[in-house]
């Protein structure tokens, strides 16, 4: 992409001075309707920030929806595509060169700003390097403030807050973003700032934001973020066997957040997935943790052995779908172990986190790999949830192709969903996939001639 | 610095909810079977936890959403330990986990079987009972689509069996559970959890029981949980009102119009009975 596919003119991009400083995460808002102009630099400045940052976090942000259904929509359609073809060319390359050890563990299905922040909070992002495709980041109007303005009405950068929400993560933030009035900043289009924080620095800095209701108004959203806070501190406590300090979090953050313990504990074993995820041994990580929570809740060590087991489970995934095979078996079987049942709610999980590998990452899973993720998957927790989980990853690929560039592959994917899961035979979806996919070729054929 | 999140009261030390030794109940399954059916008080331990706060009525009636609004209130006792709250609850008042914490306690008690001899046997303890009351089409659709067989087939054996009638008693005792559909099975377990309302209402007075309709709750929330409080003599905040959703109002439109009809025809008589009993 070398320039403006809406006429808009180029501009250079001058990388800003970053000094001997650790850069651990760079914020790329999208390019929206007050970045227009800048548009013409997004490669270079994709560019500087994979190589500042190659050791943290690198979120791109796309397009709103509002964006999408008003300017951006009419006017940007071809850049939109473009960068979307850019950064997932970015993002295989990469995923190439630094080993899927970097790569985004898991979509994170976010509906929210706050969501998004909570997961920052909880510590979620920190293993994550490549992207994170937070499609509702950029409608920042929901972050409302106490008397319903709008946080770009009272001149808060959106950006600032996701900052500080990251500095209590520890984190050493880079944050480049445009100004909103070019003006104020003289030649340059980017403001560059250099955040250097200690480890322990910014929680009560996030507290503050949390409790003037500048990360959301509303209680049960305050509640949640502060609860996430709550728990990233007890885990890391209990990390460093501060036990009794991590048992006083823990409670604060059960306190506020109940959700935390529904469901045999999912989401909170959730969290330790994610945080043993790509160490060279969970097992090291996630049973000590456990281990330290108080007698009232010892009911969660039960899950210990499982919670491993989906641990190394994910992260075979991970590296079946960037092509690893090998590596992937091995993870797998580590994984039988430590044998678990996946509920029904871990499975939607895998098969969102496989669909999104395979759209969002452009992966486009080959049927080699489909096969390989089948046959490990059915070895490990039941040929039943391997059927029902590669049948309903083929038949969404399926229906979504056929949505979006009908072609043959739909007929293939939709055969292979029906094999595996005879019940599609009832779905005028899959039906119409399979038919349109068969005659495909046909119809090109006399479009051409 | 002001905070405006609700700042909890931290649980009192050494006053954490104690297991037997590492033999932990987390599922109701475990619990009607080690518990339940061994007839065990299910409200045994109820006398040490005096001027308590007890949210019943039938089970998916949105329970759950006032007995977590009442705990998290300031003046209130966070005892959470367990992977569900009514299960909490059942643990400790058949004091299966030990469990001696000063405060007031707000426990969810609609598990407790259709007979009311046990609430009965703690009247003069000064709890007060909230009994919530909901439509039945809200209640029998989340029975159908969001909850488990064996919760439903639970539910109907405690409370739907008594009320059943004429051919279709005899069909159950002939042939058990799948001689009546689910749907049926859900009706009759309605009716059998909201025929409670009268018993309770005989034996408690108005300053000991009150009624509210869930859909008046969140609907008039403004209104609904303030008297709510003020029937608990605990202080409101109008910020616990946030924690009312009205977001599975509407579910109700994705029954069948057969669906509709039995259930107008098993459980509306009975709801309308049951409505003008409510305080509100």
């Amino acid at each position: 992409m070398s320039g403006s596919a809406s006429g808009q003119p180029v501009r250079s991009f001058q990388p800003p001075s970053l000094g001997p400083q650790t850069i651990r995460a760079v914020i790329l808002p999208a390019p929206g309707e007050e970045l227009l102009h800048h548009i013409g630099t997004w490669p270079q400045v994709v560019d500087w920030a994979l190589q500042a940052a190659p050791e943290g976090l690198v979120l791109f942000l796309e397009p709103g929806t509002r964006l999408r259904e008003t300017a951006w929509q009419q006017h940007n359609e071809p850049f939109a595509t473009e960068f979307h073809l850019f950064i997932h060319a970015k993002l295989e390359s990469l995923a190439g060169e630094i080993g899927p050890s970097h790569v985004t563990p898991r979509f994170l299905g976010l509906s929210s700003p706050q969501q998004l922040i909570q997961e920052i909070l909880l510590g979620h992002v920190r293993l994550s390097h490549l992207a994170i495709r937070v499609r509702a980041l950029q409608r920042w109007q929901i972050l409302q403030t106490a008397d319903g303005r709008s946080m770009a009405h009272r001149g808060i950068d959106p950006a600032l807050l996701l900052a500080s929400a990251l500095r209590s993560s520890s984190w050493q933030l880079h944050r480049l973003y445009p100004p909103m009035v070019e003006q104020e900043h003289g030649d340059s289009p980017w403001n560059a700032e250099v955040s250097d924080l200690t480890p322990d620095g910014g929680e009560g800095e996030t507290e503050e934001l949390i409790a003037n209701g500048l990360l959301g108004s509303g209680l049960l959203e305050q509640e949640g973020l502060l609860a996430a806070l709550e728990l990233r501190r007890a885990l890391d406590a209990f990390a460093r066997s501060a036990t009794e300090a991590g048992r006083v979090h823990f409670r604060r953050a059960i306190q506020l957040r109940r959700q935390y313990l529904e469901d045999q504990a999912a989401a909170l074993l959730d969290c330790l997935v994610l945080r043993g995820l790509f160490m060279p041994a969970p097992e090291e990580r996630i049973a000590p943790i456990l281990s330290q929570l108080s007698p009232e809740f010892a009911w969660i060590q039960s899950h210990t052995k499982p919670t491993i087991g989906i641990c190394y489970t994910e992260r075979a995934m991970v590296q079946a779908v960037l092509g690893h095979l090998e590596r992937s078996e091995r993870s797998f079987g580590q994984a039988r172990r430590y044998r678990f049942e996946p509920s029904s709610g871990l499975l939607r999980r895998w098969l969102e986190w496989l669909l999104w590998a395979d759209r969002g990452l452009g992966v486009g899973l080959p049927t080699s790999q489909v096969r390989f993720l089948r046959r490990e998957i059915a070895s490990l927790v039941g040929d039943r949830a391997a059927r029902w989980l590669m049948g309903e990853f083929l038949a969404n690929r399926a229906l979504h192709r056929l949505r979006t560039e009908p072609n043959a592959r739909m007929a293939w994917d939709a055969c292979q969903a029906l094999w595996l899961r005879p019940i599609f035979a009832v779905n005028p979806g899959i039906a119409r996939a399979i038919w349109q996919g068969a005659t495909e070729p046909l119809r090109r054929l006399r479009r051409r001639c | 610095m002001t905070f405006s999140v609700l700042r909890f009261p931290p649980v009192p030390a050494g006053s954490y909810p104690r297991w037997p030794d590492g033999d932990y109940i987390t599922t109701w399954a475990e619990f009607n079977r080690r518990i339940r059916s061994r007839g065990v008080p299910l409200l045994g331990a109820l006398g040490h936890f005096p001027n308590s706060v007890l949210v019943t009525g039938c089970q998916r009636s949105g329970t759950t959403m006032l007995t977590r609004i009442l705990t998290l209130s300031q003046g209130m006792t966070n005892y959470w330990f367990g992977p569900d709250d009514e299960l909490d609850a059942a643990l400790i008042l058949s004091g299966y986990v030990q469990y001696a914490a000063q405060g007031r306690h707000c426990f969810q008690t609609t598990y407790v079987g259709p007979g009311c001899e046990e609430y009965i046997a703690h009247r003069d303890e000064g709890h007060r009972i909230v009994f919530v009351l909901r439509n039945p089409y809200s209640v029998i659709y989340s029975m159908l689509y969001n909850w488990s067989d064996a919760a439903l087939d639970q539910l109907f054996v405690e409370s739907g069996v008594p009320e059943l009638q004429g051919i279709e008693r005899l069909r159950w005792r002939a042939f058990g559970l799948r001689a009546i559909g689910r749907l049926r099975r859900a009706c009759w377990a309605y009716r059998g959890k909201i025929r409670q309302l009268f018993v309770l209402r005989q034996h408690f007075s108005s300053e000991q029981l009150m009624a509210v309709d869930y859909d008046d709750l969140v609907r008039r929330k403004e209104q609904v949980l303030p008297a709510i409080y003020a029937f608990i003599h605990l202080p409101y905040d109008p910020r616990y009102a946030e924690r009312i959703h009205a977001r599975s109002l509407r579910k109700t439109q994705r029954l069948s119009e057969k669906e509709r009809a039995t259930i107008r025809e098993l459980c509306e008589p009975l709801y309308a009975q049951a409505r003008s009993l409510c305080d509100l």
